[in-house]
């Protein structure tokens, strides 16, 4: 994983595009948005639960990064820098959406079930579903520690910085949130299922 | 290591154990593990992470696919350049302003440049204009700004103080002048070498001379020539050059100043004032330009040919003077300087020997933009300088381009001005001058002649003295020798007639060149409506563009229709206009154009250039119809007579037909006709018109076929038939009294009028009487008195039949069945049926055991309802009946016990 924590700001990867985009250099732009574009969007999809909103969310925050680029000093690395803009964005989606849709039922999470999951048996989808349904469960707090460093695996200073917390808030509510997780998907899974997973990933 | 510590770093090391480092490490793991591993709390802790870790693992592979990736990033550069759109257009203005600058800066700059360098050609060469810069080539550096990084590529050797420099410059044309000098070798140019003048022959002498463009400039030696041609000798040229020169008459002297104080002065031999009067004679013109192009060469090798500039020295001069010191110098009878200028050759003045023979030749290579012109023009050139064409060949060159040689003899004292006059015909590529001194061939030749004629003499005198020893042999060898003195001598005077030709008439070759032209080519396909109509209409285009077909093959395909292959040739000039119009024929299917120039069509050349243009016209190709037709008509004869009618319209025939009759005798007929595709859907449209269409089937285009395919003949597959007849038939129910009786006069009937019986079916009814149905077929012929006949059977209670009028067989076969369904009912009796009592006790019966059956369910339901009510009562009467017993026992009980 290519990130660094704050304290190797200096030696921030994309600092030399970074640079470059800061003079106006499209290609240089593409780089960085190809570069994060995966992380971006799963923030979103998690935060939205709907690829089309993760999509637009994604063009907004590079945008708003080609814009607003010449303003970043350079005092975190570009990665936190960017989260903390797609997370205003995201909330800023949101709140839009749910001015729009107030009154009308809560979206389900049929979203999340996305037709390019890998392919594996009927189990492992279902597991996979599972979780992601978890996630998107997750309160907001929560739901934000979790995708930012389990998902996006950022280390919790990182965290804290995209989300403007103390690093021991970032634990505290990654603890809850992983606390609320395993009693969401315990009654869900034999020990079999979840000794099937973890065999995957590992 | 306690609880407390290990807390926080459990969170690293799960990850850490996991393979996923974080920049971050735990330092003192085995303490960590080993505390794990042994309170339960903080195992716990672990595993529980590791197992959350693990789930959400497998989401990794959750991520857009590529296709919305490009899809958001075109979104993102979308949504910039909407953004950009919406500034302010001064914003914009600016915006390319700062982006352009350079760009803006150096074109003026180059501009700026070029239009020097048209003003200091103008005047080199004489104002003429005909030349032009062309040819040249400069390399260039405009105001740019160096830090700028746009126009890297042009800066080599900027100066940024100077608003643009001229660094090089280069010029194959006119300013060429080394290579047309006069041979530079032997004695030629020693002899006339004195003359101080002008050498560009009869062009028009430059007015003024350029001021220095800017500091700095460097100028060719085309230049430094003009410079000398200034009127006033004394101006100085750009870059510190000094032209000194005196009025005063001095010959071979140069520069009268002797102190050539500047490193670089040229100095040239003065213009003699009489010479400025007289017209400068040609000689002296070829003789000052070499002179001076020596002194600049040797100033060149002096300075190591380091400078560009072509100078010379005084001590140049005094070497060439030097050297050349021993030179006959020409006198007033030199016929080459017939402008009779004398000159002196300085201090040691020489004679110029009489009848100086000199051959003089030009080769000049142009490029012209048409030969044809160029020739005239060479040609009225020439006629005006007192010559003639000697020879004219010409050539074409693949592509088109004419490549000629003209051979022109001039008188050699109009040869400057001749050679001058041609080099304005065209660009000139090369051009070669030389001058061969055949005086010595000359003055040799003609003392053999001499000598051979006074041998001649001595011969002839010889003959005449008949003094010889052996008189016959000796007077035939003395014969031999005198043809042979006589063959020489003429062979002498042939190679000096030849000599004098050339001396007296000067040649020059001009070679003509057309410019290697991009010739357009187009190679289209079009789609056409009609190859017929759309040939024509490309036959009208090129008579009214002056084009040419070449070629023309129109081939048939398999379904009818036509394509044309074309090669046509037109000028260049109305290429575009050719190619626009056969567009225009249809539907473009293929075009490949090559190498058009647009700007051309005005051009002089364009109108001669042939190109070509590779055309093929086809017509769509067809899926030719097919039809299959049913029509209902009245009677097939007059159809067949007005179907005839139609086809002699429609230019179709009829490839088969068949009739046939009916059942029912109504005629019919199946007909193939073949109609020409073209026709087709008029002809279907008319086939409507022979009665009712009652089915239609097409297949492949019908409307609009034009072209080759209208003719290719199609099948319509037509079927004529006449309505159907209907033959009388129909349902009757008579009621009859008896029914015996009635079958039997049904069956006399019958066997009277032949009928058939096709069915017959009787029954008794429940009260007796009997009931008969009968399918009889009745013969039209015979219907009318046969359903006559049955109506007196009985009372007619229905009768229902259909068919033409009853009477009128004429449209029907009379012998075809109809049917006709008769029911004969016997009167029903009027006593009543006996077993109708029985019946009624059977229902009786039945009806009271239902009402058996439904007063026992309803007992049944009754009880059920009432039973728990019931129950519930008795347990409760019960029940109050138990308690009353009891305090009954209590009571008695209490009155036994005894008092305390």
């Amino acid at each position: 994983m290519g990130l660094m924590t704050v304290k190797n700001a200096m030696t921030d990867a994309d600092a030399p595009l970074v640079a470059k985009c800061r003079s106006g250099d499209r290609a240089a732009l593409e780089l960085l948005f190809r570069r994060h574009v995966d992380r971006v969007w799963r923030y979103a999809w998690f935060a939205t639960r709907s690829r089309e909103a993760a999509g637009e969310i994604v063009q907004d925050v590079f945008v708003r990064v080609a814009k607003s680029v010449k303003g970043f000093e350079g005092r975190s690395t570009f990665a936190t820098w960017l989260f903390a803009v797609t997370r205003s964005v995201t909330m800023n989606f949101l709140r839009r959406r749910d001015r729009d849709e107030r009154g009308r039922a809560d979206s389900t999470y049929l979203h999340l079930v996305t037709a390019d999951d890998p392919p594996g048996d009927g189990q492992q989808v279902d597991a996979r579903d599972a979780v992601r349904k978890a996630v998107a469960e997750l309160p907001g707090a929560q739901r934000d520690a979790v995708v930012l460093c389990e998902l996006l695996r950022m280390s919790m200073a990182e965290a804290g910085e995209v989300l403007g917390w103390g690093q021991s808030r970032v634990k505290v509510t990654l603890f809850r949130a992983r606390r609320a997780l395993r009693e969401m998907l315990e009654g869900r899974f034999s020990a079999e299922g979840l000794g099937q997973a973890e065999r995957e990933s590992g | 290591m306690n609880c407390e510590q290990a807390k926080g770093l459990i969170d690293l090391r799960v990850h850490e154990s996991l393979g996923e480092s974080r920049g971050e490490s735990v330092k003192d793991a085995p303490e960590l593990d080993a505390h794990v591993a042994a309170c339960p709390r903080c195992r716990a802790e672990f595993e529980e992470l590791l197992r959350v870790r693990g789930q959400l693992t497998t989401l990794a592979g959750d991520r857009p696919s590529d296709a919305e990736k490009n899809g958001m990033w075109t979104g993102v550069l979308k949504a910039m350049a909407m953004e950009k759109t919406t500034q302010s257009p001064s914003g914009s203005v600016l915006h390319w302003w700062a982006r352009n600058r350079a760009m803006v800066f150096s074109l003026t700059g180059v501009a700026a440049v070029l239009a020097l360098a048209f003003q200091i050609g103008n005047l080199q060469y004489g104002g003429g204009g005909s030349g032009g810069i062309s040819g040249a080539m400069y390399s260039i550096s405009g105001g740019v700004d160096s830090s700028d990084q746009y126009f890297g590529e042009v800066q080599s050797g900027v100066n940024e103080e100077s608003g643009g420099e001229l660094l090089e410059r280069r010029a194959d044309g006119p300013s060429s002048v080394r290579k047309n000098r006069l041979s530079p070798t032997g004695s030629d140019f020693k002899a006339v070498g004195t003359a101080g003048g002008e050498y560009t022959g009869g062009a028009a002498k430059p007015t003024a001379l350029a001021p220095p463009p800017m500091p700095g400039v460097i100028l060719g030696e085309s230049q430094v020539h003009a410079a000398l041609n200034a009127d006033d000798a004394n101006e100085p040229l750009p870059n510190g050059l000094v032209v000194r020169g005196t009025t005063a008459f001095s010959g071979m002297t140069p520069g009268t100043s002797p102190s050539l104080a500047a490193p670089n002065a040229v100095t040239v031999p003065p213009l003699a004032a009489a010479a400025r009067e007289a017209p400068p004679t040609p000689l002296a013109v070829s003789t000052f330009r070499w002179m001076a192009e020596k002194a600049i060469d040797e100033k060149a090798e002096d300075a190591g040919g380091a400078e560009r500039a072509r100078t010379f020295s005084r001590a140049g001069w005094e070497r060439e003077r030097d050297a050349n010191n021993d030179v006959p110098v020409a006198n007033d009878d030199n016929e080459f300087f017939s402008g009779g200028v004398a000159l002196n050759n300085g201090p040691s003045p020489r004679p110029v020997p009489q009848n100086l023979k000199i051959i003089r030749t030009g080769e000049l290579s142009l490029e012209c933009d048409l030969f044809s012109t160029a020739a005239e023009r060479i040609e009225r050139i020439v006629a005006e300088k007192g010559g003639f064409v000697a020879n004219a060949t010409s050539s074409e060159e693949t592509g088109g381009a004419i490549v000629g040689t003209i051979v022109v003899r001039v008188p050699p004292e109009r040869f400057d001005e001749t050679f001058a006059a041609l080099k304005a015909v065209g660009r000139i590529e090369s051009e070669n001058v030389k001058a061969a001194d055949v005086t010595a061939d000359y003055v040799d030749t003609e003392a053999r002649i001499a000598s051979l004629q006074i041998t001649e003499q001595r011969l002839r005198e010889l003959i005449a003295n008949k003094s010889f020893v052996d008189k016959i042999a000796s007077l035939l060898e003395v014969e031999r020798e005198l043809n042979r003195v006589r063959t020489q001598i003429e062979s002498y005077q042939g190679q000096l007639r030849v000599m004098a030709d050339r001396v007296s008439l000067a040649t020059i070759t001009v070679t003509i060149r057309e410019p290697r032209r991009i010739v357009p080519s187009a190679s289209l396909s079009v789609e056409v409506a009609s190859l017929d109509v759309a040939a024509k209409a490309l036959g009208e285009t090129l008579a009214s563009t002056g084009g040419k077909l070449l070629s023309g093959k129109t081939s048939k395909r398999g379904d009818g229709t036509l394509m044309g292959n074309y090669q046509i040739e037109t000028n260049v000039a109305r290429f575009g206009e050719v190619a626009g119009a056969i567009e225009g024929l249809g539907r473009v299917e293929e075009r490949q154009i090559k190498d058009q120039q647009f700007g051309v069509a005005g051009e002089p050349w364009a109108e001669k250039v042939k190109c070509a243009i590779a055309l093929v016209l086809f017509e769509r190709s067809r899926q030719l119809p097919n039809a299959s037709v049913g029509v209902e008509i009245d009677d097939l004869d007059s159809a067949m007579e007005r179907l005839t009618a139609m086809l002699a319209n429609h230019d179709a025939t009829i490839s088969s037909s068949q009739t046939r009759i009916a059942p029912d005798g109504a005629d019919a007929a199946d007909i193939r006709l073949r109609v020409p595709a073209g026709r087709f859907a008029s002809m279907l449209d008319a086939l409507d018109e022979l009665g009712r269409m009652t089915s239609k089937a097409t297949t492949g285009e019908t409307e609009n076929i034009v072209g080759g395919a209208a003719a290719v003949p199609c099948d319509i597959t037509l079927s004529l038939s006449e309505k159907p007849r209907e033959v009388p038939s129909g349902t009757m129910a008579v009621e009859v009294a008896a029914f015996d009786a009635a079958r039997d006069a049904l069956s006399r009937q019958i066997a009277e009028r032949k009928v058939q019986v096709l069915a017959s079916s009787s029954s008794q009814r429940g009260d007796g009487t009997w009931l008969g149905h009968f399918r009889l077929g009745v013969t039209a012929r015979d219907m009318e008195a046969f359903v006559s006949a049955l109506e007196k059977l009985g009372r007619v209670q229905d009768r229902h039949i259909t068919g033409l009028g009853l009477g009128d067989l004429s449209r029907i076969d009379p012998t075809a069945l109809g049917v006709i369904e008769l029911t004969l009912a016997e009167k029903a009796s009027l006593a009543p049926a006996p077993d109708e009592g029985s019946g009624s006790i059977r229902a009786r019966i039945r009806e009271g055991l239902r009402g058996f059956y439904s007063s026992i369910g309803l007992i049944a339901y009754g009880l059920a309802v009432l039973l728990p009510w019931l129950l519930l009562a008795t347990a409760i009467l019960g029940l109050f009946a138990g308690v009353r017993r009891w305090a009954r026992v209590r009571n008695a009980a209490g009155d036994t016990r005894p008092p305390e």
